[in-house]
């Protein structure tokens, strides 16, 4: 259970840029959560904005 | 075809007792019999949801220690109000071992806005050690005990037991 938990952690650390998983990571640990399928949500949507952004276009065209 | 729907209706109570989360199946007619540590709290209102589980309702189990702890995680993610949602919806909801915890504001908050939520729609069963002159000092924040004292009492029927302790040792 515990090697499962940290192979999934090691898998993050090495999925997702380094500044948003220490980020949500802190405030995961800062607030008691360990959960890490939503500790990957958190940095899902800390990156979100970088790795996804969508062309301004106008509807209209 | 009756037969198969009373199959599947059973089947339905039994995994809705089994996603309760009760620590034992004790039923009214078993339980031990509750206010001092031991005295059969526990027993007594796993009783009565096992009941409300049979009858078809909606019921969670859960130690008032892993609810605090569920809300505080819930603000690092933002999704307090999903589970408010879950936990507001239930048909009844046992908080066991209430008292006794250092609670943070946030904690006292969340809590408050669960049972302003529940209060008039659903049923909650708390079992305490503390009488309500002591829940000021548990959850801080007097006026909002105060609020929240009177919407738990508003309906509320508070069974107060005394008795031997039932972990009292037996060899």
């Amino acid at each position: 259970m515990v090697a499962l938990a940290l192979r999934q952690l090691l898998r993050l650390l090495r999925e997702y840029p380094r500044e948003p998983f220490l980020d949500a990571a802190g405030e995961a640990g800062q607030y008691g959560l360990y959960d890490l399928d939503r500790l990957e949500r958190m940095i899902l949507r800390r990156v979100a904005r970088d790795y996804f952004l969508l062309l301004d276009t106008d509807p209209h065209d | 075809m009756t037969e198969e729907l009373e199959q599947l209706l059973k089947n339905l109570k039994l995994r809705r007792i089994g996603r309760a989360n009760l620590p034992e199946r004790w039923s009214l007619e078993t339980f031990p019999y509750a206010r001092q540590p031991g005295v059969g709290k526990t027993g007594l209102a796993c009783g009565l949801l096992l009941k409300a589980l049979q009858n078809g309702h909606r019921c969670q189990f859960i130690r008032a220690q892993d609810l605090f702890d569920e809300m505080y995680a819930s603000l690092a993610d933002r999704s307090t109000r999903r589970l408010l949602n879950r936990l507001a919806r239930l048909d009844v909801l046992l908080i066991d071992e209430f008292g006794y915890l250092n609670l943070k504001p946030e904690q006292s908050n969340t809590f408050f806005k669960l049972m302003e939520e529940r209060y008039h729609r659903h049923s909650t069963i708390i079992t305490t050690n503390l009488v309500y002159d002591e829940w000021h000092n548990f959850l801080g924040n007097k006026p909002m005990v105060d609020a929240l004292l009177s919407r738990v009492r508003h309906y509320c029927h508070t069974v107060t037991i005394n008795g031997p302790s039932l972990r009292d040792p037996q060899g």
